[in-house]
């Protein structure tokens, strides 16, 4: 099966994330049909 | 632009993922569409663990130029956080892997700086000046580097 992305809509848990792994955050903001 | 496996896997590896969406997250999108000026869709920011924005992608990119973009982003995060030799690394290989992409004049463009910051060696921008020759000559980054060539 192929490898997808598992979005979150939290940056406040996002950013402590990327703190605890040394990681950027990315930020979409979108319109398309999810 | 999120189905290509390359950019799947990027985005994996390297950063956490957080999508706003500006019907389905109204909330989220009036705060952080404020904070961030996200004016139109779609807005792609790198940001650094902080929160603070380190590169901004606006509009829909095709995955082969969609990639390098990414792969700036986390160079410029690196840049930031002053690790130059890292940035430097970083945007070294994105003109290496991506040498037609609208990046890599970019790209060139600050490994050059890097490769400054982390020696202090003026030479690094002139090396940069010529690396730039003939290459990318209608780019805007090709012309901030003639300024080095002298």
């Amino acid at each position: 099966m192929a490898e997808t992305i598992s979005w979150t809509d939290n940056i406040e848990t996002a950013l402590a994330r990327a703190r605890d792994q040394q990681r950027n955050v990315l930020l979409d903001f979108s319109a398309a049909p999810m | 632009m999120y189905t290509d496996p390359r950019v799947v896997a990027f985005i994996n590896n390297n950063a956490i993922p957080v999508r706003v969406h500006v019907k389905q997250n109204k909330e989220q999108f009036q705060k952080l569409g404020e904070k961030y000026n996200a004016q139109w869709t779609p807005t792609t920011l790198i940001l650094d663990a902080d929160g603070n924005e380190r590169h901004r992608i606006e509009g829909f990119l095709p995955a082969s130029e969609f990639l390098p973009q990414l792969e700036l982003g986390a160079a410029h995060a690196a840049f930031a956080r002053h690790d130059h030799a890292d940035a430097e690394r970083r945007f070294r290989d994105i003109v290496e892997k991506y040498p037609q992409s609208d990046a890599a004049a970019e790209a060139l463009y600050w490994a050059g700086v890097s490769r400054y910051k982390s020696t202090g060696d003026a030479a690094a921008l002139k090396e940069t000046a010529r690396a730039f020759g003939d290459r990318y000559a209608g780019s805007a980054w090709a012309k901030k580097a003639s300024v080095w060539a002298a």
